[in-house]
Parts: C-alpha cells; sequence; structure tokens
C-alpha cells in the first residue's frame, strides 16, 4: 500500500491475525482491545464480521459464534463475510456449530471456501452424512487424504460408534482449545489421518504448528494427554485413534 | 540380550550420526517406538476381558493402557498409540518424506518418558531405603498393647 493512504480498518484487523496465525502465535491482549475498538466503529455486517475473527484468534468461543451468526444473518449472502465467518468458527473449533448453523444458511454451501470448510467441520464431528450430501450435491475442489467415506468404513458403518468417535474427538478438540489458551499460541492446521498397516488401521488427528520448538510442541502434547486421559474409553475401535501435535515448519 | 534403553540409546546414536539419511531418520522413528514399546510392556496392567484378546501384543498393550483406571497409564497409551501411527509412517510409507522433525520428536518423546519413570523409580526406592532405615532406629514393639480403660 502506498505511504499516506490510510489502511481500511478490516484489512488491517486480517492482515495482524494473519500475521499472528502465520507464527502460531496469539496476539497480545492489549492490541486485541485495539483491534476490537477499531473493529466497532465499522459499519454493521463488517463489524460482525471482523468481531468474529478476532474473537475466534482470542479464543472467545460464545463471541465468536453471536458475531458470526449476526455476519451470516445480515450479510445479504455476500461472499467475503460468509468465508470469513465460517472461517472463524472452524478456527476456533466450532465444529458442530458451523454444521448446524449451515443446516440453517445453506449460502455457507454455496461458496468453495465456506463448503470447504462445512465439509471439514462436519468430518470432524463425525456427521459424515452430511459430508456426503455437500459432496453429491455441491462437489468439492479439495477432499481431503482421510474422506468421510473412509470414516465410515474405518468405524465399520455403526453409527453407535460413529456416535463415540464423534464424542472423542469433541472432547479433544475442547481440550486442544484450553492448551492453546494456556500456552497463547495457534495451529497452523488440523488433519485427519487414516493409517493402514499389515494388521490395523488408525485415524490420527494430527495438530499441526509453525515456527515453535519441538520441545515446546511435546510439552503441549503431554498437556493435551493430561486432559485426554479423563476420556474414558469403551470400544477397541477407539483406542485405534491417537492424538499427535507437530512442528511442521 | 538387551533392554529397552539399550535400543532408546541405538535411536539416539543413530540420531546423532552426520548426514543422516531417510533411511536412518525412519530407523530412529522405529527404535524409539520399540524402546518405548519394551519398557511399558512390563508394567503390571489389569487384563483385558478373554473375547478381546484376539490382538498383536503391541495391539494389546494400547488397548490395556488405554482402557485402564489409571491416568498415568492412559496418557502413556496416548503416547504409545500416537508413537506407533508416526513407526508405521517411517516402516510403510516409504515413498512418502519422512521429516527430521517427525524423528526427533519421536526420540525426545520417548528420552522424556524413560527420564520421568526413571525418576519415579528413584524416588520409590529412596522411599523404600528410608522406610527400612526408619524401622531400622525404631525396632518394632513386639509387647502386646495395654488396654486402657478411661473413667
Amino acid at each position: 500500500m502506498a505511504s499516506g493512504i490510510p489502511q481500511k480498518i478490516d484489512d488491517l484487523i486480517y492482515q495482524r491475525l494473519n500475521e499472528y496465525n502465520k507464527n502460531s502465535s496469539v496476539i497480545p491482549e492489549l492490541q486485541l482491545q485495539d483491534l476490537v475498538k477499531k473493529a466497532k466503529t465499522l459499519n454493521q455486517i463488517e463489524q460482525y464480521t471482523c468481531l468474529a475473527a478476532l474473537y475466534s484468534h482470542a479464543f472467545k468461543h460464545k463471541k465468536t459464534k453471536e458475531n458470526a451468526i449476526k455476519a451470516i444473518a445480515y450479510c445479504n449472502g455476500e461472499k467475503s463475510y460468509i468465508i470469513n465467518a465460517s472461517a472463524a468458527l472452524i478456527n476456533i473449533n466450532l465444529c458442530r456449530e458451523l454444521v448446524e448453523i449451515s443446516k440453517t444458511n445453506s449460502i455457507l454451501l454455496e461458496y468453495t471456501e465456506s463448503r470447504q470448510d462445512v465439509y471439514d467441520a462436519a468430518l470432524y464431528a463425525l456427521d459424515l452424512e452430511y459430508c456426503d450430501m455437500i459432496t453429491e450435491k455441491y462437489g468439492l475442489p479439495d477432499i481431503p487424504r482421510a474422506n468421510h467415506k473412509d470414516l465410515l468404513d474405518f468405524f465399520d458403518h455403526d453409527n453407535d460408534l460413529l456416535e463415540k468417535g464423534g464424542k472423542y474427538i469433541d472432547f479433544a478438540l475442547e481440550n486442544l482449545i484450553k492448551v492453546l489458551k494456556v500456552n497463547s499460541v495457534r495451529t497452523s492446521s488440523l488433519q485427519l489421518d487414516l493409517v493402514n498397516s499389515d494388521d490395523d488401521s488408525f485415524l490420527g488427528l494430527t495438530v499441526n504448528f509453525k515456527n515453535l520448538s519441538i520441545d515446546k510442541v511435546i510439552d503441549m502434547e503431554d498437556q493435551w494427554y493430561s486432559h485426554l486421559a479423563k476420556f474414558s474409553v469403551s470400544d477397541d475401535k477407539l483406542c485405534n485413534m491417537s492424538f499427535t501435535m507437530r512442528d511442521d515448519s | 540380550m538387551n533392554s529397552p534403553e539399550d535400543v532408546l540409546e541405538h535411536a539416539k546414536f543413530l540420531f546423532a550420526l552426520d548426514n543422516k539419511t531417510e533411511i536412518i531418520l525412519r530407523n530412529v522413528a522405529r527404535n524409539a517406538y520399540y524402546a518405548l514399546y519394551h519398557k511399558l510392556s512390563v508394567l503390571e496392567l489389569t487384563s483385558i476381558v478373554a473375547s478381546e484378546r484376539n490382538y498383536g501384543s503391541h495391539e494389546l498393550l494400547i488397548r490395556k493402557l488405554r482402557k485402564s483406571d489409571n491416568t498415568e497409564h492412559k496418557e502413556l497409551g496416548l503416547k504409545l498409540s500416537s508413537l506407533k501411527e508416526v513407526r508405521v509412517k517411517a516402516d510403510y510409507k516409504i515413498r512418502n518424506k519422512f521429516p527430521v522433525n517427525d524423528a526427533y520428536s519421536s526420540l525426545r518423546k520417548v528420552e522424556k518418558v524413560f527420564e520421568s519413570m526413571n525418576e519415579s523409580n528413584a524416588e520409590e526406592e529412596k522411599n523404600v531405603e528410608e522406610s527400612i532405615e526408619i524401622m531400622n532406629q525404631n525396632p518394632i514393639n513386639n509387647e502386646r498393647p495395654k488396654f486402657r480403660v478411661i473413667k
């Protein structure tokens, strides 16, 4: 941008957030408050979208959801607001919420970016019928390595197991946010992967970070495990689900 | 004869080599996993019901740990599962790149478990030694306790 031309507030906010996200770091509270203040001077729709992005970055679930819902409701289906609102929800692992919102706001499935977010969210929520509907009716440009059909096979097409597996992933994601919040770090991506060996198959949920020391990542994984150990694993299939944190710089 | 510590030492030795090839990195991850598997396989764990016993020894150990009521064992089970996934990638996905970070990370995770288990073993031994010392200083009184009537 040429010097002397004031930068648009929403551009500034997204630029700052993306800078911090790139290094898996969290924006300091004072800067966050300053940006929230700036966002509140924007017009209503931009305000809701920017606030959803800011609160998502700061791990504030309730405010993220409130603002994302308002942004989707008032933006007249405008693409940039829709995709930023869906990104705010999935970035803070509000997967089930994003799926539910999309079920009553099908506009989220009209744009490739938000459709991909909704598909990924439904995959983590193990709402595999919804994933199937999305791919059959709308199509997806980027089918993940472990797609809904693979997951259906992994869980032996068993609804009871799918429900238990979904609860386990919910629990893992919820506690992941707690660990990230305590350590003031952000993930660079999440990944579901199916790994087959000669005698078994595993479903791995991998949390990737950028530019963090491996020892820091291992410490955080230990913290995550201390939460995950509180989940009672009753089925053998759930013992084939693994959870890993790694640095993929 | 070798111990789990020997297997871990071998993983460390491989990782310390100059000009590590991808094959070496895969072997680091494999050895780190096996070191942990052998270390944990001697833990006293509750057995699981007979109908579930049609698994290989690795799967059975992971299931016992993850279904355990002991939180520490559950955490170890989660770690072993995660390292097993990396080990499977190292052994089976040979056409995919195997990053140095994954090898180092497997090695460090296992080193940390060994350090922590050795520390708690040392702590237990120290406690036992202290108890013996206290008992020696205060030999058990073999006299039968006297019943006193409080009026």
